[in-house]
């Protein structure tokens, strides 16, 4: 299996009154090209931080004190401001958690996927645009006439399937999608959920999935990583990790869930799971 | 593969909307307010070539009458149409006007969105940039500009009153910048490769048309007021004429005690309905502004 991105060492602090604070203290992790990563811990485990490092967005008092991240072989902290900019959407789109908010009020929906091609200088010819648009939406889920809506006017799993239509427009090989269900509710999660894994099997794209939903990853994800304050505790097959937790912080995240058999049951025929045969055995 | 369920995706409130410019041209005080404003312009435009270069000297006509079919709107103690008048007048009021308008919200908007979006030392230094022009009075600074400038123009006037009219849209501005900025699609909007300047223009702007609309029109009757109250102090474009510099002449022939009503009731008028249609485009930009007003009502 090819490594598309590979991070390594990956030390994220932040300046506090009290010296730095290390929110991400030695991550190390590869990620193959069409897998899907899921990086599951408690709230401030320090799982957004990673995914800003690697979109190079760690502002202050934050900083990168140290580390590599390669993306296909380019160390990303290497880059300077433009060329890390221009790396975002077209290598590593992010698909953030709220998606209440995370469309622009003022700007109908055409524009904000317009916007994010116009900024890496894609620019459509007038009579190609309707017809990518459409395309872009169908591939998610939604009608043509979306596109000249304003975000008002669409519920919470419109909006959110509006960002994972922007995150793909530019075929990235990595989506980073941080807690993308979190704000909607139960039918709509799994609804979204079904649609990132059909676009990304589309894509062939490498995704890491952030969460704290044991069942949601249990469902998602191929492999597993348990974070616990700043660093990676546990990162192994998703079967073997249900099955055989070895940190004591997986086995507590375990016990939120239902028992052994059911769990076991979860993984195989969870409607986003794929058939039995295509789970890695570990 | 996953098919996707289809419920959300049949019943979309799918209501395609009107463009912005649709809703406004719908709008009835929007609308009125901009007739008159046109009207009046075009009219003083297209009277304007109709009138005898001759027919401006004065004593043109003979002096102090009041209305009649040769000057509808009588004549001035210096042998002026009033009327005549009034075509140069308007134009070059509106003029006025417009420069300052468009010169203090554009400054106004390009300052508060730099400090407020960019922060740091370039806000520092905006800031205080802002607050002196602020706080100096800006009457005082223009009766001194203008009396240290002997003979203004009319577009030199629209300048120095547009100098002073991009304090506060600055400020408003960047208090606006500095909360929009926080706002998730912001974030997102990096998230997406978008650089500094064009989250500033494509995000962020949209946010503030209208505000700077309605900043605009403002501007535009405070910029005519201005020019008015500078002429009438004797302090405006004294070579060209506009519906302050007539106030002036009336007055400094005392054309209120004579009772020559015509000579300076007109100018008085003109600037009222001015001011109200400016007011009603401005009441209807409000009105339209809000998309989220819009769809529901
Ligand atoms: N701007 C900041 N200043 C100080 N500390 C921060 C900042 N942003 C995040 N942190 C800290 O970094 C840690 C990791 O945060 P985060 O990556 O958001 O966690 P998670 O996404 O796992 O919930 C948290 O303890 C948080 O308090
Ligand atoms: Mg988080």
């Amino acid at each position: 299996m090819r490594t598309v991105l590979e991070v390594a060492d990956l030390q994220v602090h932040f300046e506090t009154a009290r010296g730095p604070f290390k929110a991400v203290n030695g991550v190390s992790f590869a990620l193959h090209s069409g897998e899907r990563l899921g990086l599951i811990g408690e709230s401030g485990s320090g799982k957004s931080t990673i995914a800003l490092a690697i979109m190079r967005l760690i502002k202050p008092p934050g900083y990168i004190a140290g580390g590599r991240i390669l993306l296909d072989g380019t160390d990303l902290l290497q880059l300077d401001q433009e060329a890390a900019r221009t790396r975002r959407l077209a290598d590593v789109a992010m698909v953030t958690q709220g998606a209440m908010n995370a469309l622009n009020p003022v700007i109908r929906v055409r524009h904000q996927l317009l916007d994010g091609l116009e900024a890496h200088g894609v620019h459509l010819a007038k009579n190609e645009v309707d017809e990518w648009l459409a395309g872009l939406l169908d591939s998610v889920g939604l009608r043509p006439e979306v596109a000249d809506l304003y975000p008002h006017q669409l519920s919470g799993g419109m909006k959110q399937r509006v960002c994972i239509a922007t995150a793909i427009s530019l075929n990235p090989k990595v989506i980073i999608a941080d807690e993308p269900t979190s704000a909607l509710d139960v039918v709509v999660q799994r609804r979204v959920m079904q649609t990132l894994r059909k676009v990304q099997e589309q894509l062939r794209a490498a995704v890491i999935l952030i969460g704290h939903d044991m069942g949601l990853m249990a469902q998602f994800a191929d492999r597993v990583a348990v974070m616990r304050a700043g660093q990676i505790v546990e990162i192994d097959d998703v079967r073997a990790i249900f099955a055989r937790p070895q940190h004591p912080y997986t086995r507590l995240l375990m016990e939120s869930l239902p028992s052994l058999d059911q769990r076991d049951s979860l993984l195989r025929s969870g409607p986003i799971a794929r058939p039995a045969a295509e789970v890695p055995t570990p | 593969m996953a098919t996707i369920p289809v419920e959300e995706i049949a019943h979309p409130p799918v209501v395609p909307q009107l463009g912005i410019l649709t809703h406004l041209l719908h709008n009835r005080k929007f609308t009125i307010g901009l007739a008159v404003i046109l009207v009046l312009l075009l009219v003083s435009l297209i009277g304007a070539q109709f009138v005898d270069p001759a027919e401006r000297r004065t004593g043109a006509f003979p002096a102090r009458q009041s209305p009649s079919w040769d000057a509808i709107l009588g004549t001035t103690s210096l042998g002026q149409s009033v009327a005549i008048q009034l075509t140069q007048a308007i134009p070059n009021s509106m003029l006025v006007g417009f420069i300052a308008a468009t010169l203090g919200t554009v400054i106004g908007a390009i300052i508060g969105l730099a400090s407020g979006y960019f922060g740091g030392k370039v806000d520092a230094l905006l800031r205080i940039l802002i607050d002196v022009f602020l706080s100096v009075p800006p009457l005082l600074f223009l009766i001194l500009i203008a009396s240290l400038l002997r003979g203004v123009s009319v577009p030199t006037m629209a300048l120095i009153i547009g100098l002073f009219a991009w304090a506060w849209p600055a400020r408003a501005v960047r208090s606006q910048a500095l909360s929009l900025k926080e706002r998730q699609f912001v974030q997102v909007a990096r998230l997406s490769g978008m650089g500094d300047l064009e989250i500033v223009f494509r995000e962020l702007l949209p946010h503030m048309l209208t505000w700077l609309g309605a900043n605009f029109l403002n501007a535009f009757i405070t910029a005519i007021l201005a020019e008015s109250g500078l002429s009438i102090l004797g302090l405006g474009p004294q070579r060209d004429t506009t519906l302050g510099i007539m106030l002036y002449w009336a007055l400094r022939y005392g054309s209120i005690l004579q009772n020559f009503w015509w000579w300076w009731l007109t100018p008085v008028i003109l600037l009222m309905v001015l001011f109200l249609a400016l007011y009603l485009v401005h009441l209807g930009l409000d009105e339209v502004g809000n998309p989220r007003l819009r769809a529901h009502g």
